[in-house]
């Protein structure tokens, strides 16, 4: 067994009749003729690693006959270990206090195992207690110096640590300095209790106290008459319950898993029973056949740079990435050259289907990205719909039509005020009747044209916009009706303003065409008369051209009101979807439109230090005040307005953010915290089935923010699905306490795989000396995450 | 309201008073008719053009009345334009 298929109940604190000396009569039963009766208690309780630890002895021949139960495919039990329950005394503030300690040993080193018994007891066979029944802290540290075994430490913590009346032997009794010692210097590897009801207590205190990781507790049976296992006694009527370990069935298992909270349960629910999962990975490496066995768990992929982890997950997802653009040909090329150079065939494919989410290398940091971040697979279900901005904006637009409408003609008048230009006045007496003067002239308007058209265009507009909103299949049968008489209205209204359009054109056409016969006329006759009959006829007609423009130019000042920047304020509801503790919305760039968000469009296009309305500019002004313009003063308005409409665009575009407890996330531009929302979301992703597949998490994200809480989020995922990861951070692979390793190696330019559980080893290799070696960092991190175990010899 | 106006000789020619101040002149030199100036002086801004009246102070300068008759001229005929042209200009012809 490579990788570890479920949880293991276990039961390490059973007593045998080698308890006598303390127990007398309550262990008469537990002899080694009554072994049977133990095994067959213990499988009935489906009890599948157990240790037999007697009061300061131990009997190797009770424990070997438990042992042989290993071997019986009829029995679960399937590892027993060698173990005491020693009476040590330790000086705590309370003074000299007596506790329980049960130690459990390696049992693959049997000659040593045979030998416990003979570190307990002197040359004359009495126990070497040294504190009147009970051993001093040195003592019992110089005893298990002297057995020389690998071993897990449990102490007594019988009542629950909220309890305020201590049990006798319990950690507490010790006092409280001496139990933060024992807590802080992992003096014991766990915390023995047995009442179902503590746990609660026990878990609610370790939260309060923020010593989750730092407290672990077991149960134990503490049974002393097999005939009533799981029982102490007959008496007994504790409501005992049983631990799950999440480990190799292995002492190395029993040590992995009793060190790291995680993996000890109550409730055998490490993995997700409901969950498909890919059972193994067969690949073929120059004809050596390969079956890596995968855990319901995370398993992840380890080996040097360029050996082909990344090739393995996209060859295993069938190059999938390609269809969505991420994966180039030329890579596919050159993995499948690789693998034809090594002569590998990966049998395996996971199908679409199976697969959660595949992330490849660096791929989290642009599923963020604005643009992205609506259609990306994964994310784009939490988000609101956009917000339709259309309404607002038309508001706006039509404010702004107004102002600069106006603008435009008040910079047209100025324009056409300094075009009156001069003539000069007769300085003689000339008879009028000696010329012909051409007064009076008509001229196109292009104007009225232009109107019609606008009212025309802005109609059909209107009718696109009802034809959409028509096309809903939510739209009421009635209104739909009512839309169809509103569109024929509309309809019939442009119809009418094109019709009008078109006559006023034709009168253009017609203007033109008599003025440039008058023109023609006019040549023809000023060729014909006097100089003094040209000269009042010129006269004349300045005259009457000067009247003209300034009646025209009066006319059109008339019409001229100065518009203002009101609007009615409107409020912009951000629409919010709630998921974990994140907030995913839906907003625009502004929340809200007012005469404040007009003034500021235009505000904001001036330079620093403009007191000045833009409605009092003049066209020279303008130019003058317009942040970076550098163009001819007639080109101003014209790029205010393009400045303008970008900045409404850019405001009223929908956004897409994330929110925690109301602090915009998205705001903070670190693609770490971009990771972290990701993770946090994906880990507490239930609803889809499938395995989740991610290249190196780590780029995405600081190391600090790993140990922080992304260690954490993993191994919440594992809980719920398969989990295949290629990682080069000794951290994701000891701290998250792996499922399972697979290590690509090469020998000799030979390509090979070693894989199981980070406590598996074989008489090939151990996963640890494989990450210790191959994972930069890794020594260093399994010495961390071993520190609290250093009293063992040789782990 | 009426407006009254004056056209009285200055050093440089001929000019137009209202209420004692200068708001037109002719250079007699060159005789120039600046429109925009005019235009300034007698209609802009939300000046009341609708009776104007200008007083030729200067009745027996030859020269001048040819100025003053430019002036009446182009106030009356800015009358008759502005009677053709109604006030809102967006009605169909």
């Amino acid at each position: 067994m490579k990788v570890v298929e479920s949880g293991y109940k276990i039961d390490l604190h059973i007593h045998s009749v080698c308890s006598r000396a303390k127990d007398k009569g309550k262990v008469a039963f537990n002899t080694i003729d009554n072994i049977g009766v133990l095994a067959e208690k213990l499988n009935a309780n489906g009890v599948q690693m157990c240790a037999i630890t007697d009061h300061d002895a131990f009997g190797f021949d009770i424990y070997k006959s438990l042992k042989a139960y290993e071997n019986d495919e009829q029995c679960s039990v399937i590892k027993v270990f060698p173990g005491i329950e020693f009476t040590v005394e330790f000086i705590g503030e309370n003074g000299p206090t007596v506790l329980h300690v049960i130690a459990v040993f390696n049992d693959e080193d049997e000659a040593k195992v045979a030998k416990i018994a003979d570190c307990l007891v002197d040359d004359k066979g009495k126990t070497v207690y040294d504190k009147n029944g009970a051993f001093s802290e040195e003592k019992f540290l110089s005893i298990l110096r002297n057995i020389d075994l690998d071993t897990v430490l449990i102490v007594h913590q019988k009542s629950s640590l909220t309890s305020s009346r201590p049990y006798k032997n319990d950690a507490k009794t010790v006092g409280e300095e001496k139990f933060k010692e024992f807590v802080y210097t992992d003096y014991f590897e766990a915390f023995e209790f047995k009442n179902r009801k503590n746990e609660v207590f026990n878990k609610n205190f370790l939260n309060a106290q923020d010593l989750t990781e730092d407290i672990r507790f077991i149960t134990g049976s503490d049974c002393h008459d097999w005939q009533y296992y799981p029982k102490e006694t007959e008496k007994d009527n504790t409501d005992f319950v049983y631990t799950y370990v999440k480990c190799l069935p292995c002492f190395r298992g029993l040590v992995m898993a009793i060190t790291d909270h995680r993996r000890i349960k109550t409730v055998n629910s490490f993995f997700n029973p409901t969950e498909t999962y890919t059972k193994s990975i067969q690949i073929t490496i120059d004809g050596v056949g390969y079956d890596i066995p995968l855990s319901r768990g995370i398993n992840v992929i380890i080996g040097d740079n360029s050996i082909g982890k990344s090739l393995l997950l996209h060859k295993l997802t069938e190059y999938r990435k390609q269809q969505d653009g991420l994966l180039n040909k030329t890579v596919v090329r050159g993995y499948d050259k690789y693998l034809k150079k090594h002569n590998i065939e990966i049998g395996t494919s996971i199908p679409a289907a199976e697969i959660f989410a595949f992330d490849m290398q660096g791929e989290i940091r642009d599923k963020f990205e604005q643009e992205k971040i609506k259609s990306d697979d994964f994310l784009s279900p939490y988000y609101p719909a956009p917000i339709k901005s259309g309404a607002y904006k038309e508001k706006i637009q039509r404010k702004l039509n107004v102002i600069f409408a106006f603008l435009e003609e008040k910079f047209a008048l100025e324009l056409l005020e300094a075009q009156l230009g001069r003539f000069k006045i007769l300085d003689e007496d000339i008879e009028q009747a000696e010329s012909i003067t051409f007064v009076g002239s008509v001229s196109k308007n292009n104007r009225r044209v232009e109107g019609y058209n606008n009212i025309s265009a802005d109609l059909d507009n209107v009718v696109e916009e009802i034809e959409t909103i028509m096309e809903s299949t939510w739209l009421e049968q009635d209104d739909r009706k009512q839309l169809e008489y509103i569109i024929e209205q509309l309809d019939s209204m442009s119809m009418r303003y094109e019709k009008k359009k078109k006559r006023a054109e034709r009168e253009n056409t017609k203007i033109a065409l008599f003025q440039n016969a008058v023109s023609k006329f006019k040549q023809k006759y000023q060729s014909s008369v006097s100089d003094t009959q040209k000269k009042l006829s010129t006269y004349n007609e300045n005259i009457d051209n000067a009247a003209e423009a300034i009646a025209a130019i009066i006319r059109r000042r008339e019409k001229l009101m100065v518009p203002d920047f009101r609007i009615e304020k409107e409020t912009i509801q951000i629409q919010t979807e709630r998921v974990h503790d994140y907030e995913f919305n839906s907003r625009l760039g502004i929340t809200e439109i007012d005469e404040e968000y007009v003034k500021g469009l235009f505000a904001s296009e001036m330079k620093k230090g403009t007191k000045k309305s833009v409605l009092e500019m003049s066209q020279d002004e303008l130019s003058e005040r317009l942040s970076y313009f550098t163009g001819a003063p007639s080109e101003a308005l014209n790029e205010l307005k393009s400045k303008i409409q970008e900045k409404l665009d850019a405001d009223l575009a929908n956004k897409f953010t994330i929110t925690q407890a109301g602090k915009d996330r998205t705001q903070e531009l670190s693609s770490g915290l971009d990771a972290q929302i990701y993770f946090d979301i994906l880990s507490y992703e239930t609803s889809h089935d499938g395995m989740y597949i991610i290249d190196q998490p780590e780029d995405n994200i600081s190391q600090k923010a790993v140990r922080d809480y992304l260690l954490d989020r993993f191994k919440i995922m594992g809980e719920h699905r398969q989990v295949l990861m290629v990682t080069h951070r000794p951290q994701f692979i000891v701290n998250l306490d792996v499922d399972n390793v697979i290590f690509i190696g090469k020998d000799d330019d030979k390509i090979y795989i070693q894989s199981g559980a980070l406590e598996y080893r074989d008489a090939d290799y151990n996963i640890l000396d494989i990450i210790s070696d191959h994972i930069e960092g890794g020594l260093d991190t399994l010495r961390r995450r071993w520190k609290r175990y250093e009293k063992n010899a040789s782990v | 309201m009426k407006r009254m106006l004056q056209f009285k000789k200055t050093d440089a020619g001929y000019a137009c008073f209202e209420n004692d101040e200068n708001v037109f002149e002719i250079v007699k030199s060159n005789l120039q008719f600046d429109v925009r100036a005019f235009y300034q002086a007698f209609y802009s801004e939300d000046k009341d053009f609708e009776d104007i009246e200008v007083e030729n102070c200067i009745p027996d300068d030859k020269d001048g009345k040819r100025v003053y008759d430019c002036i009446v001229l182009l106030i009356s005929k800015i009358k008759e334009k502005l009677a053709e042209l109604p006030p809102e200009d967006n009605v169909e012809r």
